[in-house]
């Protein structure tokens, strides 16, 4: 291939934004890694001199209860573990209506399909903040503030519709012939669709579990009205406890945030051209 | 069996019309009922006083007028920056180059990383006296270091610095929608404009921007009320300072609801933020549609 000046100039580009975007989370990942004296800095340094794991320790050592960091060291892992437990749970039950929900949008010929659908992208696209004060309500009534389950309701609501528009789109992609040819052989409906179907759509039923589980873990609006213990909290909002506006320890509560990108990147980065491909195809056809 | 059958397409939507139902539109009522009645605490629903709330909110309440100017000066700031780079952005990945697919999906990685995450490494970049901004720029001689740029702490400026870390987030969303409509646009179209001699400012006016256009349209609704009701990096970063410099719809419902406990006024700033929202969508589509024909 030849150098073109033109081809020079979008390298430039591509470098420049590549830059703009990434150094952000470079630079959390370096200052997670830097002793306190290279934090609280005026010169700070691109790379860390004396790179520590003290504040990774800090954060998970149970010990640090009493001293350290407040509360915080003991703390973090419950908000991880309640995290798991919401944005896990929420995955579930929001992947099990989607594919019911998707396989009867993309397979049946019904009446107000069309509209169902339209209806699908409507309500992901409602803003959650206007349902703040109800939704606090509903909870409160319902006995289940400061519940995982009240989270877990909470999430599926905002990511169930969109995720069964998107499934229906990736079941669409394939052919009915499939699922035709092994009722032919005698398979039932309901055994075309879970020896066919669920393998074919696996790569849909992926993505849109990503997309569950990615909402529910930076979820941090609901979590802050919802939940009230320290216990309860999740990473976003046991986090947001710890960012007070005089006084904030940023050793610890970046070393926090890499970790909270953790879980997210693992999962997103293998999938994420599925994620993105279904994601576009939604849009792109809407 | 043959009634089974025909009622089985409907009997596997009704979970999750059921679950949206119950969790969205019924709350949304519950949202209006109580923005007619004087509830505080959100107890009981106090008793029933009509539009007063909508009436003390839209003439004697300085601050929702406050918060519904920011609002606008927030969903059109970020709009404008995401429209213009994410199409910038989209061009330059749609071109050819090495890396190409991996360029894309680094280029998304804001958008999956909680908001949490995403206000502290701004706050922290920010920081006046130890972040890394106005680091760089004391060492490049912009700035003198005895008096740092305050950024979030600049009630001038930190609405601006909050939309561009907002644009920041969401630019990366726009590039790749756009990006996957720029993809639909049959390559034949330029082949065949090439020879007819036109020029890349004439493909782009021509041909590119007429088919990408109802895609962006699309997309420019969806952003905009999302950006609208956008809460969590704003309350997380600059919780709506300094001097309500940031102080928006959304971050004004949270207070009045969840520290003023003024819990019928929060509901009655709902129902205008949807009643907006609903008026401005009207006009978008009619717009659109009437451009389309």
């Amino acid at each position: 291939m030849k150098v073109q000046p033109k081809n020079v100039i979008v390298y430039i580009l591509v470098i420049v934004l590549l830059t703009v975007i990434l150094f952000p989370f470079y630079w959390m990942f370096a200052s997670s890694l830097k002793p306190i004296e290279e934090i609280l800095t005026r010169n700070p340094m691109l790379v860390p001199i004396h790179p520590t794991l003290s504040h990774y320790i800090d954060l998970i050592n149970p010990a640090a209860l009493y001293g350290g960091w407040e509360r915080g060291g003991r703390f973090f892992l419950i908000f991880i573990q309640n995290s798991l437990i919401v944005a896990g749970g929420s995955t579930v039950i929001s992947v099990f209506l989607s594919v019911l929900g998707g396989y009867s949008l993309a397979r049946f010929r019904y009446k107000g399909r069309e509209l169902i659908a339209g209806s699908m992208l409507f309500v992901y696209m409602f803003p959650g903040v206007l349902l703040l004060v109800p939704m606090y309500e509903l909870m409160s009534k319902a006995h289940l503030l400061d519940t995982h389950l009240s989270l877990i309701i909470v999430y599926v609501t905002f990511s169930a519709p969109f995720s069964v528009w998107l499934l229906r789109s990736f079941l669409e992609t394939i052919p009915v012939e499939i699922e035709e040819a092994a009722m032919v052989d005698g398979t039932s409906r309901l055994g075309a669709f879970f020896r066919v179907m669920l393998p074919l759509a696996g790569p849909g039923i992926v993505t849109v579990a990503t997309f569950s589980f990615i909402t529910a873990w930076g979820e941090y609006m609901f979590s802050a009205i919802l939940m009230f213990k320290d216990t309860m909290k999740t990473v976003p909002t046991g986090l947001a406890m710890y960012m007070g506006y005089q006084y904030i320890e940023w050793g610890m509560l970046l070393t926090g945030s890499v970790i909270a990108v953790i879980p997210v990147l693992l999962l997103f980065l293998p999938l994420a051209n599925l994620f993105l491909k279904g994601l576009t195809a939604g849009a792109v056809k809407g | 069996m043959r009634i089974a059958s025909r009622s089985l397409p409907y009997l596997l939507l009704l979970p999750t019309l059921i679950w949206v139902f119950v969790l969205i539109v019924y709350p949304f009522l519950s949202a209006a009922q109580l923005s007619f009645y004087s509830s505080k605490y959100g107890v009981t629903l106090g008793e029933f006083v009509g539009l007063k709330n909508f009436y003390k909110l839209l003439f004697e309440d300085d601050m929702f007028w406050i918060a519904f100017k920011n609002s606008i000066i927030w969903t059109f700031g970020n709009l404008g920056i995401q429209t213009v780079f994410g199409l910038g952005g989209a061009l330059l990945l749609n071109e050819k180059f090495r890396a190409r697919n991996a360029s894309r999906t680094l280029v998304i990685i804001p958008w999956v990383i909680p908001t949490v995450v995403i206000s502290l490494i701004w706050r922290w970049m920010l920081e006046p006296s130890m972040g890394i901004v106005n680091a760089i720029l004391s060492w490049a001689g912009i700035m003198n270091p005895d008096e740092p740029f305050l950024y979030l702490g600049s009630p001038s400026y930190a609405m601006l610095v909050m939309i561009i870390i907002n644009s920041w987030r969401f630019t990366p969303f726009a590039i790749v929608l756009i990006l996957a409509a720029l993809q639909t646009i049959p390559l034949e179209l330029y082949e065949s404009s090439d020879i007819d001699g036109a020029s890349r400012l004439q493909k782009f006016r021509n041909i590119t921007f007429p088919l990408i256009s109802p895609i962006l349209g699309f997309v420019g609704l969806f952003a905009f009320v999302w950006t609208f009701n956008l809460f969590d990096l704003i309350w997380l970063t600059t919780h709506g300072g300094p001097a309500n410099a940031t102080e928006t719809l959304p971050l004004l419902i949270y207070r009045r609801g969840f520290a003023e406990f003024r819990t019928s006024e929060a509901a009655a700033i709902s129902i205008i933020m949807f009643l907006f929202l609903v008026v401005f969508s009207i006009i978008y589509f009619r717009r659109m549609l009437r451009r389309a024909e």
